[in-house]
């Protein structure tokens, strides 16, 4: 071809072509729903490394309160939503998780919560409610997968059953484009949506290839108990509250976060 | 933003900044193939690429929230931190000189029809890699990321830190030197793995 009358339009087809034939901007679905997986997980896990140190409070102040109040807790942990003590119910689970020192326990105890989440919209009546109940419920399923991993696939497969039977088709894996949320039923589980994000983008260019990340202000636990609250009256047990839960070792306020999972926490 | 249509919006790149991991997870998605082929060019080995590539992204991740701007500049920023890697991986592996280059195994042509029609046996494919070896580094870098991994003129801009100009200009040259050495398949095979090892150093020292 003489060179001279090459339009150069016809160059770039050729070289474009060329090129992704070359390098293929395909991937193995293995690779992708793999690398998908590794970024969900160390998203889950950043969000809840970012939440260290009120965790890790409110994890003190938790394992202190329970120890000591025995049978508020117990009170506490029967609470349905609404009820003055459920807060303190979901900051003990928290605080179970958070210091409980090994991941597969961890993971069973994540699990057993989403439960006791499917066992209070069982019985809510008000769509907010079950709504951030389902949110609830999802948050504990994703911090068992990435605490427990393969281990747990089984129960959380057996929990979607249950939810599915209890009235929902919904997804518990709650993908942006998830649009199944529309169709929930009031007060049945499903992911509630999410809130868009407030701030627009700038249009300032980034700059640095390596930034480090900043603290973000962590959210605060609607109730930490810090003293014993006197009187508190007897709610009526969910179902789930007959099971006992695994054991756990509760140690004195001062243990610290262990790094990497030790910060998985569901978020109440 | 002027250019190439981004592959994700504005609230995913919203959701981003905030470290939402659906966010995450789908700018992955629609980025990591790219992301990845683009590595492909640079450092030979699919495995070695699949890796960088997961530790790209885990650094976005990390640095999500201090991020700024939209889906152009996560793009870019993404593509930086790429650049980095492979340099750091370069740089690594010049302090280890008994490693090999890894050659390429063969891949599948999965274009369907047209130009790639041209392209659709492995030597022509060796060839092609060679060929874009032959290129000047900056010529290079801005074919991959232009041609291969689909940024615009602005964002492989940001990414080299020339201007769109001379973007232009680079990729013009780039594409008329690459499409002569195509047509006239003038590229021998067996340069591949000296040039590549040329262009790595040239790589490492211009940036």
């Amino acid at each position: 071809m003489d060179e001279q009358h090459v339009d150069h339009s016809d160059d770039e087809r050729l070289v474009r072509a060329s090129l992704l034939a070359a390098y293929p901007p395909t991937r193995s679905s293995f690779s992708q729903r793999r690398g998908e997986q590794i970024i969900r997980a160390a998203a889950l896990e950043e969000l809840r490394r970012r939440r260290p140190s009120t965790g890790s409070r409110v994890a003190a102040s938790v394992a202190a309160a329970f120890t000591l109040l025995a049978g508020t807790a117990s009170a506490a942990g029967a609470a349905l939503p609404g009820h003055p003590l459920y807060p303190l119910k979901r900051v003990i689970e928290r605080a179970m998780v958070a210091v409980t020192t090994d991941d597969g326990d961890a993971a069973r105890l994540e699990l057993r919560f989403a439960e006791r989440r499917l066992d209070e919209a069982s019985v809510a009546t008000e769509e907010p409610v079950a709504s951030s109940l389902a949110e609830n419920f999802n948050q504990h399923i994703d911090a068992a997968t990435t605490l427990g991993g393969q281990d747990v696939t089984a129960e959380i497969e057996q929990l979607r059953r249950t939810r599915s039977i209890r009235g929902t088709d919904l997804p518990v894996d709650g993908s942006v484009a998830d649009g199944a949320r529309t169709r929930r039923p009031p007060a049945a589980l499903g992911r509630s949506p999410e809130p868009a994000p407030s701030s627009p983008p700038s249009a300032s260019p980034v700059p640095g290839p390596a930034p480090t990340p900043s603290p973000s202000p962590s959210p605060s636990p609607s109730v930490v108990p810090t003293e014993e609250p006197a009187g508190l009256p007897t709610v009526p047990a969910t179902p789930t509250e007959s099971t006992p839960l695994p054991a756990i070792t509760v140690p004195v306020p001062s243990t610290a976060p262990r790094a990497g999972t030790r910060g998985h926490r569901s978020g109440g | 933003m002027a250019g190439t249509e981004q592959p994700f919006d504005d609230e995913i790149a919203a959701g981003v900044r905030n470290g939402d991991s659906d966010a995450l997870s789908e700018v992955y998605r629609v980025l990591s193939g790219p992301l990845t082929a683009y590595l492909r060019s640079q450092v030979r080995d699919p495995q070695l690429a699949e890796d960088l590539a997961t530790e790209t992204f885990l650094k976005l991740v990390r640095g999500c929230r201090r991020l700024e701007g939209g889906p152009f500049q996560i793009r870019s920023w993404l593509y930086r931190v790429a650049q980095r890697n492979v340099i750091d991986h370069l740089r690594a592996r010049s302090r280890r000189p008994d490693e090999e280059l890894t050659d390429l195994p063969p891949e599948e042509v999965t274009a369907d029809g047209d130009p790639a029609e041209a392209v659709e046996d492995l030597d022509t494919l060796s060839r092609i890699r060679a060929a874009l070896d032959q290129l000047s580094p900056d010529q290079a870098e801005v074919l991959r990321l232009r041609l291969i991994a689909g940024l615009s003129a602005p964002e492989v801009a940001s990414v080299v830190g020339k201007t769109e100009g001379a973007v232009r200009a680079l990729q013009h040259r780039g594409v008329a030197t690459l499409a002569r050495h195509i047509r006239r398949g003038t590229v021998p095979l067996h340069t591949h793995g000296t040039t590549d090892s040329m262009s790595s150093e040239a790589m490492v020292s211009s940036l």
